[in-house]
């Protein structure tokens, strides 16, 4: 390859976007060229010049905004056949039968601080276990972490 | 109402469940690409309504299992390069993009700030809208490439994959992209590895 | 009334079909060390994120939980809980170095310690040194092919089903069974999605403007010998090199979390993990929870927590707790050997 076509190359070596062939062959020209060397430092200036821009925060009203927009904005409807919910749905319908409350909370709620630490500390102990359910460990870690924060326990809500 | 749009979804607890986790999961994420991209708040927030308004209208049709994001992005791009096309340019240019000067560098527009102490913080300021005046300074297309690259994370193959053009094209934009950045941005690139 | 079994009944006819259907047509179904394998490799290999159902049962009562789950290589982790009321809207984010929780509700952002553990790197033959592992068949989950193990441990305690993605080796679906076979937990995707590039932006947390920041570190540094824990805790506790069932000694640390200080040491068989908590029992009265067990001829109480159980007691001036999963039995038994 030619200078000129090696140094537009750069970009995508880069961003290990490259062959493995092309990258070796950049990697030469590079060894040898001061001017491609240059060029490869400004573009990774501006790379993470780029990465390192703040997020711009959304108003915070946008989002009530997009709502009237769209779910509060239609009449209700009949439920939909949704097929990729259709298994969720069977779940749900099975253990409707049963009063789906958090009864983990109210055991846990008596024994003070004591457990909630004792649950949290092995819940991150289990976390690196090979077949963990990492969801519920995350719920059963963030469960306590909460009430040692000092959020209080739902049962205001019921 | 544009034809064959599919029935809309209705109120049913999940559609609305759906639709809210994907607003929460996205919407910061659609609203930096948007902000990027237009370079302005009003705009951005345009697009981010127009982008779910068609997200919401079109969710029963998603396929769930396909990549959501690649979709949601496609949809902000297209309705970006609408926008353009429906607007004079000069309104992409406005109250807090910075002023560009005739000589093609770009001054933030001084802006009074009671927290003004705070150097750093002033500074921050004063680099992002010298970046962004910078974006705005590319061609929509090429500007599209460089914010899912470089701002977003996104590989090649998943921009191809979004703005729907080939891996080649992505590249040769991207560098364009990079090299007109780094010739605009040259003062800030001082000193910086 | 008990629904779950029910369901089980249900899902146990379609694996018996699905078997009889399947083994005309598919290829050879893989062995137990091969499917072993896959799910060890699994966090390795595959990026996902997907949409997952969890419910615990206990007693009479069950719960059900929704949580949108996404990780991405090597344990970066982001869960967004959809339901029950109680824990809608909050979102954990791991990035591997802190695992982040916000709880909109209080505008309150809590720091953890990353749940990715320095790599215990368990070996398919230290899950069969501890678990009798067998390869029950194929079945589709979510419209995708895999591949049915159960795994009973030796020592006892609940048996745990996986269907396993023949593609990429992540379970997508779980069953957990106490020992009258009475399924107590299951977890699986309603929807998944993989890929080999989960943007990594889902697994930054930016804490909102104006949150409250609690940090939640574990506390103390970990200790790698029983003795340097029990030099280090200040009370006397017992802190055996290993315990009943082949878990031996990892860690330990000595936890303070307001007025609870406890000498905290984690074991592990080399798949599953006990730990066992000491304090002073002046600072902290066995807590009057959970279901009576004696513990050696002392009374000790065990709470179920869904996903293991915490058993309680005290013996002279020491509270003492032990977490696991294991039986009644095998608990109490381990309890033993930690009563000085």
């Amino acid at each position: 390859m030619s200078h000129h076509r090696l140094s537009r190359q750069l970009s995508a070596y880069l961003d290990g976007e490259l062959t493995a062939e092309d990258e070796q062959e950049v990697r030469e020209h590079l060894a040898r060229c001061e001017a491609c060397r240059d060029e490869l430092r400004q573009l990774q200036a501006v790379r993470s010049l780029l990465r390192r821009l703040p997020e711009p925060q959304a108003p915070e009203d946008l989002w009530g905004a997009v709502r009237s927009r769209t779910v509060r904005a239609l009449p209700r409807r009949r439920w939909p056949a949704r097929a990729v919910l259709a298994v969720a749905a069977a779940a749900v319908v099975v253990l409707l039968a049963l009063p789906a409350v958090r009864t983990r909370v109210d055991r846990l709620r008596a024994a003070g601080v004591g457990v909630d630490v004792f649950v949290r500390e092995h819940a991150l102990a289990t976390a690196g276990e090979p077949f963990a359910d990492r969801a519920y460990l995350g719920l059963l870690i963030s469960d306590a972490s909460a009430a040692l924060a000092g959020v209080p326990r739902e049962e205001e809500r019921r | 109402m544009r034809r064959r749009t599919p029935p809309e979804p209705g109120t049913a607890p999940d559609d609305v469940a759906a639709f809210e986790a994907l607003v929460a999961r996205y919407g910061q994420r659609i609203y930096t690409l948007a902000y990027r991209m237009a370079g302005n708040e009003a705009d951005a927030r345009d697009l981010v309504q127009e982008a779910l308004i068609r997200v919401w209208r079109h969710l029963r049709t998603v396929d769930p299992a396909a990549a959501l994001e690649g979709w949601l992005y496609r949809i902000v791009a297209n309705l970006f390069i609408d926008m353009l096309r429906r607007r004079p340019p000069a309104r992409v240019d406005s109250l807090d993009a910075p002023v560009a000067t005739p000589r093609g560098g770009a001054v933030p527009r001084e802006v009074a700030d009671p927290r003004a102490d705070l150097e750093a913080a002033v500074l921050d300021r004063h680099l992002d809208a010298d970046v962004q005046a910078a974006l705005l300074a590319l061609p929509a297309d090429v500007r599209a490439v460089v914010v899912l690259c470089d701002i977003e994370g996104y590989s090649y193959e998943e921009i191809a994959g979004m703005l729907q053009i080939p891996v080649g094209t992505v590249k040769s934009r991207l560098h364009r992209a990079r090299r007109a950045l780094a010739a605009r941005l040259r003062h800030r690139l001082e000193g910086s590895p | 009334m008990r629904a779950l079994p029910v369901w089980s009944a249900v899902s146990a006819a379609v694996l018996t079909a699905a078997l009889a259907a399947g083994a005309a047509t598919r290829p050879a179904l893989p062995s137990a060390d091969q499917v072993l394998q896959a799910m060890l490799d699994a966090p390795g290999v595959v990026d996902y994120e997907g949409t997952k159902v969890m419910t615990v049962v206990r007693g009479h009562r069950a719960e059900t939980v929704t949580v949108l789950e996404a990780y991405k290589r090597l344990g970066r982790l982001r869960l967004e809980f959809l339901s029950p009321e109680g824990v809608a809207g909050r979102l954990v984010v791991d990035d591997g170095a802190a695992a982040w929780q916000y709880e909109p509700s209080h505008h309150l952002v809590i720091q953890n310690p990353s749940f990715a553990r320095p790599a215990v790197a368990p070996q398919a033959a230290d899950v069969r040194r501890q678990s009798l592992v067998a390869v029950l068949g194929r079945e589709e989950v979510i419209g995708r092919p895999a591949v049915v193990v159960v795994l009973e441990p030796r020592a006892g305690g609940p048996s745990r089903r996986y269907w396993v993605d023949e593609v990429t080796g992540v379970v997508l679906r779980t069953e957990e069974r106490d020992a009258a076979g009475e399924v107590v937990f299951t977890s699986f995707f309603t929807r998944v999605g993989f890929g080999l590039n989960v943007p990594a932006a889902l697994f930054r947390f930016t804490p909102p403007a104006g949150a409250r920041i609690v940090p939640l570190y574990l506390s103390g540094d970990p200790m790698d010998s029983p003795q340097a824990l029990a030099h280090l805790a200040g009370f006397p506790v017992a802190v055996p090199a290993s315990l009943p069932f082949g878990y031996r000694f990892r860690t330990g640390t000595v936890t303070r979390r307001g007025p609870l200080v406890a000498a905290t040491a984690v074991y592990t068989d080399g798949a599953r993990t006990v730990t066992v908590f000491q304090a002073p029992a002046a600072r902290f009265p066995l807590p009057p929870v959970g279901a009576p067990l004696p513990v050696g001829g002392r009374q000790g109480r065990v709470v179920e927590v869904g996903y293991f159980r915490v058993l309680l007691w005290q013996a002279g001036s020491t509270t003492a707790a032990v977490a696991g999963s294991l039986p009644d039995a095998a608990l109490a038994l381990v309890a033993e050997a930690v009563t000085p």
